[in-house]
């Protein structure tokens, strides 16, 4: 495949009009300079090149900003995308959200946005064919991430799952805790989901160390920050693997490991909570298990 | 609050900045009733005439809200006198603005403008500057027109904090992915330079554990010191993500927030863009991560009130959905 660079694919007009200023571009070096505070969320993912252009709108008309992120796979590219895909889904790319002006979608290794802040009639439409125009020019389709196979369906809200890496990404989600005592990072993958089960809403973290020596420090690092002061003890009824604790809001916290991958749930009631831990650890053993090793990340 | 590592469960117990109103959502204490001598003011102004259908902001409108906020805030029979109470007719001000992403609205600006200039203030000594740009008087309001590069001292602090008397910071209201809200303390960001969210060869660290210690910068003498007024560009805040715009997540709250003290004007902000957040979802939808730098901001920095029983709130103008 010929070698292409993120401002490739941006379109030579939308609505007829050239991007003025130039196209810019930006690496993980300066890419503070056009997401001032807003760069870390990219460069917790692994993070390419940014192009960017702005198309001046006709008379009457709102500008529309056409962002192009290339990074550097496409497990990445769909975990940009999973934080914030809540909304309408039209068919543009490997998948998309649209919302007030604003086209969000992922294809390969590429996530786009294409903002206009017009709520005029016409903007939508000139958005989605835009999005369209650089879906088509993305040379390939990419692999969601293989972790996302591992979340339980029965009760997971719609577009509420996150694929990520970093503990800051984990605290803009879901504020856990203070310093990293999951020991997140770039070597490791995550999701984050939400559920909506009989009335309460849990939450489900899944891991996936680089070796399961790893995921055992983060488990037992975890203990000790987050449930300090109670005894351990292990779930009976699942074979001693899951850990169930009843925080002082009455809803529980509960904590298991399979190998190299790490389960936590929060904000569940005692049995939700067993449940969602087993049925990941199985969908986990299904997918990455002993029959299957040797693909996908990390 | 020590700035010691926090976990969720400190929110859960309500042993974790419950004061200011931060509960994650769940049942922490909430703030107690009013009984004593409240120690800062935070005016809140509103008018559903401030921005049109389409969102633009009108001048009139917002002029009209910044006088009418300034003279309630300063408690004087005038707003001309209450900027007079604020600025003196020597005064070099510098006014930090913001215009990334979500920026303070030029209208916003040029009414701040024109309200020192009735201080007796040339126009050419009213600037206005975010980063490395700025401009000077109301014809400069606006980012497009700028053409002034005041640079950095040894300090890696804005020559444009050093060559003025007197500050304003007008920041534009907004959540913030990485620590949680944006506000009064963390537009002082946009003053200083050799920064970076890794912290390394850094002059001022500050990003670490969701940006607690942003304080160092408004802790800063010659920010503290010189920094006389605080308005917050509430027009048309952000409640989700941000600093990146998602326009779903942009309404138009049509305020101002006007006061002097950092953590209270902040914490007030904050009650306002949570309010926001739970009304969209339709259930307790929490700012994440916690926005733990406004309380180390008055506990480990001293810079202000973050419990929002001792702040006094004088609420003006449209009250619809205003979540103070």
């Amino acid at each position: 495949m010929k070698p292409w660079k993120a401002r490739d694919l941006l379109p030579r007009e939308v609505g007829g009009r050239s991007p003025t200023p130039p196209p810019q571009r930006f690496d993980p070096s300066n890419l503070y300079q056009y997401l001032d505070g807003g760069a870390a969320f990219y460069l917790a993912y692994d993070f390419r090149e940014l192009a960017v252009a702005s198309y001046p709108g006709g008379p009457g008309e709102e500008t529309v900003v056409v962002e192009v992120y290339r990074m550097g796979n496409s497990e990445d590219a769909f975990g940009v995308y999973s934080d914030g895909a809540e909304g309408e889904h039209p068919p543009v790319g490997q998948d998309a959200g649209y919302g007030g002006g604003l086209l969000r979608f992922w294809k390969g290794c590429v996530f786009v946005r294409i903002l206009s802040l017009s709520e005029e009639a016409g903007a939508r439409e000139k958005i989605l064919a835009t999005g369209k125009e650089i879906a088509a020019r993305v040379p390939e389709e990419g692999k969601r991430p293989r972790l996302m196979r591992a979340l339980p369906t029965d009760g997971l809200v719609a577009d509420r799952a996150t694929y990520f890496h970093t503990v800051a990404s984990l605290n803009h989600l879901y504020y856990v805790s203070d310093g990293n005592p999951l020991g997140l990072g770039p070597q490791t993958e995550a999701v984050f989901a939400e559920y909506q089960i009989g009335g309460h809403r849990p939450n489900l973290l899944l891991i996936r160390y680089p070796s399961e020596s790893e995921a055992a420090a983060a488990l037992q690092r975890f203990e000790a920050v987050y449930l300090a002061g109670r005894v351990s003890g292990r779930s009976e009824s699942a074979g001693g693997k899951n850990r169930i604790e009843v925080l002082e809001d009455g809803l529980a916290v509960g904590l298991s490991r399979e190998g190299q991958f790490l389960l936590i749930c929060f904000e569940a009631q005692r049995a939700t909570a067993q449940s969602l831990l087993n049925k990941a650890a199985e969908l986990y053993r299904t997918e990455f298990g002993e029959r299957k090793k040797g693909g996908g990340k990390p | 609050m020590e700035n010691r590592e926090l976990t969720r469960r400190d929110f859960i117990r309500g042993t974790a900045c419950a004061g200011m109103g931060i509960t994650l959502g769940m049942a922490a204490a909430a703030p107690a009733p009013s009984s004593t001598s409240r120690t800062s003011r935070v005016v809140v102004v509103r008018n559903a005439g401030a921005l049109d259908a389409k969102h633009n902001a009108q001048s009139d409108v917002i002029a009209r809200m910044l006088a009418e906020g300034l003279q309630a805030f300063a408690g004087a029979a005038t707003a001309a006198e209450a900027w007079k109470r604020f600025f003196r007719p020597d005064d070099a001000v510098a006014i930090k603005s913001t215009v990334m992403m979500t920026p303070t609205h030029p209208e916003v600006i040029r009414a701040i403008m024109e309200g020192v200039a009735t201080a007796g203030i040339a126009g050419e000594k009213i600037r206005v500057w975010d980063r490395n740009s700025g401009g000077a008087g109301p014809a400069q309001a606006a980012s497009a027109t700028w053409t002034w590069h005041p640079g950095f001292d040894a300090n890696s602090v804005s020559l444009a904090v050093g060559e003025a008397t007197a500050l304003v910071n007008v920041p534009g209201l907004k959540s913030h992915w990485l620590s949680g809200f944006g506000g009064a303390l963390k537009n002082w960001c946009g003053a200083v330079t050799r920064i970076n969210i890794f912290d390394k060869g850094v002059t001022f660290a500050f990003h670490g554990d969701s940006c607690a210690d942003m304080g160092m910068l408004n802790a800063l003498p010659a920010i503290r010191q010189k920094c006389r007024l605080i308005v917050v560009d509430a027009l048309r805040p952000l409640c989700h993500g941000g600093p990146a715009v998602d326009p779903r997540y942009l309404w138009p709250y049509k305020g101002l927030l006007i006061g002097t003290d950092p953590v209270a004007v902040d914490s007030v902000g904050l009650k306002i863009i949570q309010g926001r957040r739970d009304q969209v979802r339709g259930n307790p939808w929490p700012l994440s991560p916690p926005p733990k730098h406004i309380a180390v901001a008055a506990e480990k920095y001293k810079l202000g009130t973050a419990d929002l029983a001792q702040i006094e709130i004088v609420r003006l103008g449209w009250e619809e959905d205003a979540f103070v």
